[in-house]
């Protein structure tokens, strides 16, 4: 917990310093800002992100549907500074309410868009030096695993167990929640700086296109934090439907409520997203980077 | 017994790992940037004792385990087990060796314990914290030159256990102690 009274007069006025050279950095790159609904129809039906409902409507834990729809209707690059919602369980880095920038480049691909989120994060960590390796070389590096998108689910029990000798391992583990325990315990602690983390498995695509067998998602840690996630991203309706009705029975076998898709949403897809990539920063998070803060309590305004 | 999700643990729940009830002494959830969460979790076995720290999947079901913490009166003691009966229902229950866990040195009669009941069945003996009991032998203290002097020697208490007192505690004198540690604690007048 934050020993600071709230509200600090020193925070308020570094979080306005930020969100005005945020502002003014998309302004010099010709990003239009908008400002879409905190409140939707529809929402994430991913698993791991639990979104608030409020009558019939849920809290948006992203404004993605919003602006994809935007872009779908011709907007340009466009960048949004929005509170959003997720019940996220309580750690010094979550907070139920929180802000996050998100903006989409037309005609960048997944690198092009990781050299602009890394311009935009120097602005505020200056001394920054920019590492990217891919999801592969990450395993490989840290769990010595050469080839983690085909290694199978027992090698990865076995890694895990060898680094974690006196921990019990968890039961029912498919793949992917190995590969999450392993990010877990075996890489995210080791990553120092800035590293950009890219091409992950097919099976942790989310909302991004897929090139020669990797998920076109890329992530950026900053001292072993998560800071961004960027997609290049996904443009076929068909394809987002079929990933939408896996994170439904993938709710439904974790006893959660499926979510009734946003038809709008697919639709917009339909009419035709241009190729563009996206990302959402978390806010709060560059504020406690910048200012040395370890609990995203202590960025709070209240 | 019913099942809860690993997103309810707290500490002080009782589950079932392996056939055995654990208590959940430790629960801090991980998450990792993206992706499943994951329970980080201290247990101590109930039966043997040890401590495990296990990794679960949040959102996993676990089975509670039907363990119960109950004040009995300890009775009487034959050559299979302790028995003691309930203060209030004068229900008798028997604990074996490896349930007192060495409960035993420190009992001669009507002290109150805490027995852990798993699925009815006494597992563990907590004996009182401070017991109070008679030195049956003991030689008496001499004292040496100060520099390499024992402040303490050996005392053998009424229910066969062996501790240490001070030099000027004598045989028959009623002391003090603190089972958890085995420590003297003080001279109780008679």
């Amino acid at each position: 917990m934050s020993l600071e009274s709230k509200p600090s007069a020193i925070i308020i006025k570094e979080r306005a310093k930020l969100l005005q050279q945020v502002r003014y950095f998309f302004y010099q790159h010709k990003v239009l800002e908008v400002d879409t609904p905190h409140l939707g129809q529809s929402t994430s039906p991913d698993p791991q992100t639990l979104s608030l409902k409020v009558g019939h409507q849920y809290l948006q834990p992203s404004p993605e549907f919003f602006m994809k729809r935007l872009l779908a209707n011709g907007s340009g690059d466009i960048y949004q500074l929005a509170h959003v919602f997720r019940e996220d369980l309580a750690s010094p880095r979550h907070r139920l309410e929180f802000m996050l920038l998100e903006w989409y480049r037309l005609d960048f691909n997944m690198f092009d868009l990781m050299a602009e989120v890394f311009a935009l994060v120097s602005l505020f960590l200056p001394n920054l030096k920019m590492h990217s390796l891919s999801y592969r070389e990450a395993f490989n590096r840290h769990t010595k695993i050469e080839n983690v998108h085909t290694a199978s689910r027992q090698q990865l029990a076995n890694i895990w167990q060898q680094q974690k000798p006196k921990l019990v391992p968890p039961s029912n583990m498919s793949k992917n929640d190995w590969l999450d325990l392993l990010m877990l315990d075996s890489i995210e602690p080791h990553l120092k700086g800035a590293v950009f983390i890219h091409s992950y498995p097919v099976s942790q695509a989310a909302l991004a296109k897929i090139k020669n067998g990797r998920a076109q998602r890329f992530e950026l840690y900053i001292d072993g934090m998560e800071l961004a996630n960027g997609f290049d991203e996904l443009d076929s309706s068909s394809e987002q439907r079929t990933r939408f009705e896996l994170e439904n029975k993938q709710r439904i076998e974790n006893n959660l409520e499926p979510i009734t898709l946003d038809e709008d949403f697919l639709k917009a897809l339909d009419q035709g997203l241009p190729q563009c990539s996206g990302v959402a920063l978390g806010i709060d998070r560059l504020l406690m980077l910048s200012l040395g803060k370890k609990n995203i309590l202590d960025v709070a305004s209240f | 017994m019913a099942n809860i999700s690993t997103n309810e643990f707290k500490n002080g729940l009782k589950v079932i790992l392996d056939r055995a009830p654990c208590s959940i002494v430790e629960n801090i959830i991980v998450k990792p940037g993206k992706g499943q969460a994951f329970n980080r979790v201290k247990l101590k076995n109930l039966l043997t004792g040890k401590s495990l720290e296990k990794t679960f999947k949040s959102s996993e079901n676990i089975e509670l385990a039907d363990v119960m913490d109950i004040e009995y009166q300890y009775s009487y003691a034959d050559a299979d087990a302790w028995y003691f009966m309930h203060p209030e229902t004068f229900e008798q229950i028997a604990a074996d060796k490896k349930a007192m866990s060495g409960a035993d040195q420190w009992l001669t009669g009507q002290e109150t314990c805490l027995i852990t009941l798993w699925n009815d069945n006494p597992i563990a003996v907590t004996p009182p914290n401070f017991v109070e009991l008679k030195i049956t032998e003991s030689e008496p203290g001499v004292k040496g030159d100060t520099a390499s002097s024992n402040v303490t020697k050996p005392a053998i208490l009424e229910t066969g256990v062996e501790i240490k007192v001070p030099l000027f505690v004598d045989q028959d004198e009623i002391v003090k102690v603190d089972t958890r540690t085995g420590e003297y604690v003080s001279r109780v007048k008679a």
